[in-house]
């Protein structure tokens, strides 16, 4: 469940699959938004993300291999001031569709959700009963 | 950890995977930790920020991106004995119905011989029998002579054997038949032999 923990969401850590698969689903959908921005390197990724919700940053690697794989994210070299060249991720055409595509889906999901739990509590409070 | 532990983990999981591909992998994440260092954190806290090493594996897992090179465990043994036996079977059973087919035929006509074998040893020694009882044949020097036994006896006695002969003549030949008939459905062509077995049986 997600949990406010100094101002930031919290997943509270792992067992729950569902957990884990609404976790995979949601950073798709947050990455996507991030680099349809801007481009990002990797680490300038995490910590953006990380300022509104935490999560194990190592796992934000594997999901990017896998955006480039399905060719939704490209990777180049740019040459920074401070070290070694930093691989930048940029969305590619193919992935401003999937990210329109996943945007839809998530209102959607979350509008249905909303009109779930504000039934329910209209109906336990109409029984009586106490507000949930 | 510190981000040496924290490699060397990472190492340890992708241990069975592709080398190139792991190189690839890890560069990302050394690259993480020197940007992590570039920001003032520690190693302990970069490595914590990460996460689980065995969790990012089984994320690269998930997605399917690995592959693990060729290695001889005893599991990759065994899988790749049951793959070329399974094959092997394949290959067997495809040529089976027919080896079958075939050994069936050389059973048949055995069978038929032995029967016909049979048939005429019962024969023989029907006749063989009645001609030396009819004789007063002795066996061995110094014994009584057998009885002579009556016609009718004899009659009797030959008849029996003969048709015995016959019958198992005969059963050799039926069972060439039902063999045959057995063999002709398989091979999905219905014959008028059908027919035949059916009038004899009357």
């Amino acid at each position: 469940m997600l949990v406010k923990c100094g101002g930031k969401v919290i997943f509270r850590e792992r067992i729950d699959p569902m957990n884990i698969q609404l976790k995979k689903g949601v950073m798709e959908i947050v990455v996507l938004s991030m680099l349809q921005r801007k481009d990002f390197y990797g680490y300038e990724l995490v910590t953006e993300i990380s300022k509104y919700i935490e999560m194990s940053e190592g796992t934000i690697y594997p999901l990017l291999n896998r955006f480039k794989k399905d060719g939704l994210v490209e990777t180049y070299l740019a040459e920074s001031h401070s070290g070694p060249p930093r691989k930048y991720y940029r969305i590619t055409k193919d992935g401003k569709v999937e990210y329109q595509e996943s945007v839809r889906e998530w209102i959607e999901f979350t509008k249905a959700v909303q009109k779930l739990l504000e039934e329910n509590k209209k109906l336990s409070m109409s029984k009586g009963g106490q507000a949930e | 950890m510190t981000r040496e532990e924290f490699m060397d983990l990472l190492r340890y999981y992708f241990r069975n995977i592709n080398q190139t591909q792991v190189n690839e992998i890890l560069a990302d994440y050394e690259s993480h930790f020197e940007e992590g260092k570039a920001a003032g954190l520690s190693e302990e806290e970069i490595a914590r920020e990460l996460g689980s090493p065995k969790e990012i594996f089984e994320m690269y897992q998930d997605e399917g991106m690995i592959r693990e090179k060729k290695s001889t465990t005893f599991m990759d043994v065994a899988s790749q004995a049951e793959k070329t036996a399974s094959q092997t079977w394949e290959e067997v059973s495809a040529q089976l119905p027919e080896k079958v087919n075939h050994a069936t035929h050389v059973m048949v006509k055995g069978f038929r011989i032995v029967c016909d074998v049979i048939a005429v040893l019962i024969l023989g020694f029907t006749l063989l029998l009645v001609f030396l009882l009819s004789m007063q044949f002795q066996p061995v020097m110094g014994m009584d002579p057998l009885p002579v036994f009556s016609p009718i006896t004899m009659g009797a006695f030959g008849f029996s054997g003969f048709f015995l002969a016959l019958a198992v003549f005969f059963v050799g030949e039926e069972g060439k038949k039902i063999f045959e008939e057995k063999s002709v459905q398989r091979e999905k062509t219905p014959s008028g032999d059908t027919d035949k077995e059916g009038e004899e049986q009357k």
